[in-house]
């Protein structure tokens, strides 16, 4: 950090310090009574299911309800497990979306470049087709894609829900696009004069300048993987190629369910996800420190 | 889900090719098209291979009949006029609306609500961030699970809650009046991690030295709000706003999880009606066409939002 | 906001480090692509192969009862069979792949779509497997009234499906909360004694609404729901040509008219639109509620609840008698275009035959068979108390009326007429009929 900003911000803390000291504190309290509440109610129906899956049967829709069990118990648990390969699918859930995850953020963050930076012959146009693709529901075009998969012989293999969102990711380009948008020119030119080609000034001077929103994007392309379920359904017929979410489906029987054995595999599927944001959500902090602003 | 996501561009110039104007000297080098379809090869690929094809497909479908696999037959406009005078599909369509005024405004404003405080918050920040984010992470079955169980007239506690205190509890998800809204509660409270992140992202890339630099010129913590943070951020605002309402118009999950597939006339939303009409009643014509004009109102939308962007985006720099 | 200065210093400042592991970053990424069809065929062979698939939608504990039927299946037929469950929405997937002209061998088939897989041809004709003197299963097995639904709805010839097993619609109740309600007899031992009357159920209704809670659930608006309060008081639903008449018969307005005036009452709640098993039987496993109509996939469910559970067959005007009631069945069917079609179809043959219902069906299973005579296994365990009342209701019932499941349409507009129609509360019994019966007619073009 330069000197510069040391003094600004010095200066600054020198100058709230000397400003009335009480109010600071009613305004603490306040915010984290505020904040309190709402996590809290955020946060309870994730608190009910994770209880729940602890649960008997006759107590998770016992009336007045109560949010801790009273009769511990993990027969949801173990008809969780019995009931399917957790740990198969949780083999195929961790590697797919953590391939789909890594290539498409070096794919979208070339694409984004491209759009940002090069004037190329089309590129509004191709633009535009990248926003469209967002805007037809995915429902509507899964037989051609059943067919084309066929063609490739990808059915009933992960190809053929690794391949195309790793490959395609319309949202993934236009946010990073964005970013790009705003990296001054200088630095680049900057770079060009030193003699680095398009290339070079990808890898060393935007991609470092992208960790933020790389991380960002990185956390939801990875939930969306994780908890991906029609295509999975679609396009998967052998059980032990099925991801956790069709793992966890299979507890919600067609006329009735398996409440506890439901509650359980859905708490198996949220919570690697919740220590994967616990880790992760440091980053989108720090990976601004880098950049030269205080955080 | 995934269209809920947004990034933040706080440096972003959606759509603007402003960049070119203050640089007369540039001129477009050679290999420039070469470097260009290079690094979007990839992306390119998948779109070409995965994407044009059945795109075109479902859009050209619109103007046939087509039950899923017997043959089809040349329907020229019959689908449109069909949609467009279906009494209910006009009522989804209007939820689908109605939702979207609920849901992208209520997220926005909590997202960007809860970015600030938690700003400052200290050392509890990550606590806080993750409690919020556990709806994120939860799972449409338990989200089903878990709100028809707090929707549920006789057995709900909010219902309870409220008769306690002498207030009457409607039927959530049966009262036609509340249908949408209590979806558009279940979508704020998934929905609210992610504006959280982002706006949180967006938020921290602004650089201090400004905010000092005006906290010394003696304004007020409003000021500071409204005269720098929020025009800093109107890049991050208008992305966020394209995405939700594109996610928002899209709304399905939701819909089939609570009431599968016989959903009231109250809670039906465009999506919904696309997938019934497909796939219950074996008129893909008829919902490809829906799909269309769909497609062509979200361009719309999208459009009008960069057009407006001249007005209240500001872009540094 | 990037400041000139700030940001090319700490560009600059950070190249070595941020380099190094970008190149890690991009090296994986690469692998990772590479590794990715590697790993997705290690995973499995392609799409086709050899072998016989067969697609359903039921989870654990019935899948693994499937595993095991599929393993002495690949013993017998010679070939490998496998399961396919289908976890989620089984239309989506079936049609995705009987439009990619791949599809299963075999596959389960509801009812809301069997007309129409009839009608473009799409599955296989059975009755010349059935006439085959090897069939594994024969035609008289069935209870007649559960597969008029997989023949052509335009009444040509033609079977193109079998009943895997069905679930007719029992009247569930909680035997304690009727006893603190004050009702001396329970429903099975009124049925025994020959006094389960209409009256007899009204009766009982007042008595749990009098205390504070509800007395009987109505599932939803589909035909299944509602139907079995018709034609349990001997109201006539369709008459022998297939035609909806319940609007005009005097018994059915007579069931209709009593059926509206518990709705009214409150002895009778509409549970709305809900989706499967939400609606009603959550509220029944909390014991609010005394009784709901629903087959035998309760039961597991019911066994690990704390509180006395039995059943009764719907009421009727003579207090004795099992009327026809609604029963919700499921078809398996064989694929018109699968390569080895007499594996398929002795499959199917081996699967719906007594024999194979019973492998399926004991040892806990949800269902009740639709063939006749397997009466071990509805009173497996002694649960229900009076379960074996389920094969005689299975017997005099119906699954759902060809006029119904010849449009796909109706089918699905049904439920969300009918709730509208309660919901606003404000037709009578004629009206109402009325309505659905011109929806029902509606469906034929």
């Amino acid at each position: 950090m330069s000197a510069y900003s040391n003094t600004i911000s010095r200066a600054v803390t020198t100058y709230k310090r000397t400003s009335g000291s009480g109010r600071p504190t009613l305004h603490k309290l306040l915010l984290h009574a505020v904040l309190l509440v709402f996590a809290v109610a955020m946060a309870l129906p994730f608190a009910w299911m994770l209880f729940s899956s602890f649960k008997p049967l006759g107590e998770i829709f016992m009336q007045p309800p109560k949010l801790l069990p009273q009769d511990w118990n993990v027969e949801g648990y173990r008809t969780a497990f019995s009931g399917a390969d957790f740990v198969r699918g949780f083999w195929n859930s961790t590697y797919i979306a953590v391939t789909v995850t890594a290539v498409s953020l070096l794919t979208s963050a070339m694409a984004a470049y491209a759009f940002a930076r090069i004037d190329f012959w089309g590129s509004r146009g191709l633009f535009v087709v990248f926003l469209a693709t967002m805007m037809v529901p995915g429902q509507l075009t899964i037989i051609p894609m059943y067919i084309i998969m066929g063609w490739l012989g990808w059915v009933d293999t992960h190809a053929a829900i690794i391949v195309p969102p790793a490959l395609f990711n319309a949202f993934g380009v236009f946010l990073l696009r964005q970013y790009v948008k705003g990296i001054p020119l200088e630095l680049e030119e900057a770079a060009r004069l030193d003699g680095a080609g398009r290339i070079r000034t990808f890898v060393s001077i935007i991609l470092p300048l992208l960790r933020t929103p790389l991380t960002a994007l990185g956390i939801f392309t990875f939930l969306g993987q994780w908890n991906n379920f029609f295509y999975p359904l679609i396009f998967l017929n052998s059980s032990d190629k099925f991801t956790l979410p069709l793992l966890v489906n299979q507890f919600k029987g067609m006329y009735a369910s398996d409440w506890p054995a439901l509650m359980a595999a859905t708490t198996l599927l949220a919570a690697p996800m919740l220590i994967v944001f616990a880790i992760a959500q440091r980053q989108i902090v720090e990976g601004v420190a880098l950049s030269g602003s205080k955080s | 889900m995934a269209l809920l996501t947004a990034g933040s561009g706080t440096r972003a110039q959606p759509g603007s090719r402003n960049h070119e104007v203050h640089r007369s000297r540039r001129r477009r080098p050679r290999g420039d098209n070469v470097a260009a379809y290079l690094f979007l090869a990839p992306q390119l690929l998948g779109l070409v291979v995965f994407m044009i094809g059945p795109l075109l497909f479902a859009l050209v479908l619109a103007f046939y009949h087509w039950d899923g696999f017997g043959t089809r037959s040349f329907a020229g406009l019959s689908n449109f006029a069909d949609v467009l005078s279906s009494p209910r599909i006009r009522r989804s369509a209007v939820n689908t609306l109605w939702f979207t005024l609920l849901q992208v405004p209520g997220l926005m404003l909590t997202g960007f609500f809860f970015a600030v405080l938690m700003q400052r918050a200290g050392k509890l920040t990550p606590v806080y961030r993750l409690a919020f984010f556990a709806p994120v992470i939860t799972s449409s079955v338990a989200v089903a699970a878990i709100w028809l169980w707090l929707f549920n007239p006789d057995i709900s506690p909010v219902s309870n809650a409220l008769r306690a205190i002498g207030l009457p509890a409607p039927n959530w998800l049966q009262d036609a009046r509340f249908v949408i809204p209590s979806l558009a509660v279940v979508g704020i409270w998934q929905g609210l991690g992610y504006m959280l992140v982002m706006f949180m992202a967006g938020l921290q890339s602004i650089n201090r030295t400004v905010l000092e630099a005006a906290e010394l010129d003696g304004c007020s913590e409003w000021q500071k709000l409204r005269h720098v943070t929020i025009p800093l951020l109107s890049p991050t605002i208008l992305f966020l706003s394209i995405t939700s309402i594109i996610g928002s118009f899209q709304v399905f999950d939701y819909i089939y999880v609570f009431f599968g597939g016989t959903a009231p006339d109250s809670s039906r939303t465009i999506v919904y009606e696309v997938v019934q009409t497909a796939f219950s009643e074996f008129n893909f014509g008829e919902a490809s066409a829906l799909a269309l004009l769909l497609f062509l109102a979200l361009l719309g939308v999208t459009g009008l939002q960069l057009a407006a962007q001249k007005r209240w985006v500001f872009y540094s720099e | 906001m990037f400041s000139h200065n700030n940001v090319i210093k700490g560009a600059a400042a950070t190249p070595a480090v941020d380099r190094r592991s970008l190149l890690k970053a991009g090296m994986f990424a690469g692998l990772a692509l590479t590794a990715a069809p590697a790993l997705a065929a290690c995973g499995g062979g392609s799409g086709g192969g050899p072998g016989l698939k067969w697609a359903g939608w039921d989870g654990p504990p019935q899948s693994e009862r499937f595993n095991e039927f599929s393993d002495k299946m690949t013993k017998k037929l010679g070939v490998e069979v496998t399961y396919q469950q289908v976890v989620g929405d089984y239309l989506s997937k079936l049609l995705t792949q009987l439009s990619g002209g791949a599809a299963p061998a075999a596959f389960y088939v509801g009812d809301i779509y069997m007309a129409k897989l009839i009608e473009t041809k799409q599955v296989l004709d059975l009755t010349d497997y059935l006439d085959s003197s090897d069939a594994a299963v024969k035609l008289d097995d069935f209870h007649e009234g559960l597969y008029q639904w997989c023949k052509p709805a335009d009444g040509g010839s033609g079977l193109f499906g079998l009943p895997v097993d069905c679930n007719p619609t029992v009247f569930w109740f909680n035997k304690d909360l009727l006893a603190e309600a004050g009702v001396s007899t329970d429903p099975a031992a009124q049925f025994d004694a020959g006094t389960w009357t209409q009256d007899a159920l009204t009766d009982m209704l007042d008595k749990v609404r009098a205390k504070g809670k509800k007395g009987l659930m109505l599932g939803g608006g589909n035909w299944f729901d509602w139907f079995g309060w018709v034609s349990t008081f001997g109201g006539t639903l369709f008459d022998e040509s297939g035609a909806p008449v319940f609007d005009t018969d005097p018994k059915a307005q007579e069931a209709l008219a009593w059926l509206f005036e518990q709705l009214k009452s409150g002895n009778m709640t509409y549970a709305g639109a809900l989706p499967e098993g939400q609606g009603a039987e959550p509220l029944f496993f909390a014991e609010q509620v005394a009784a709901i109509t629903t087959g035998r996939t309760v039961l597991p469910n019911l066994k690990k609840l704390k509180f006395d559970y039995d059943m009764a067959p719907y009421p009727s005007l003579s207090g004795k008698d099992v009327m026809p009631v609604p029963v919700n069945t499921a078809a398996l069917s064989v694929y018109a275009k699968t390569k080895d079609q007499a594996k398929a179809l002795e499959f199917l043959g081996n699967f719906v035959s007594p024999e194979g219902q019973e492998f399926r069906l004991s040892g806990g299973g949800n269902a009740v068979p639709s063939v006749k005579g397997l009466d071990g296994i509805v009173t497996e365990d002694d649960a229900p108390a009076h379960g074996s009342l389920f094969n005689d209701i299975a017997a005099a019932g119906y699954a759902v009326p060809p006029a119904m499941s010849a449009n796909a349409t109706v089918l699905s507009e049904l439920p969300n007429l009918v709730d509208k129609m309660f919901k606003a509360g404000n037709e009578t019994p004629k009206s109402f009929s009325g309505k659905v019966v011109q929806l029902i007619n509606s469906g034929k073009s």
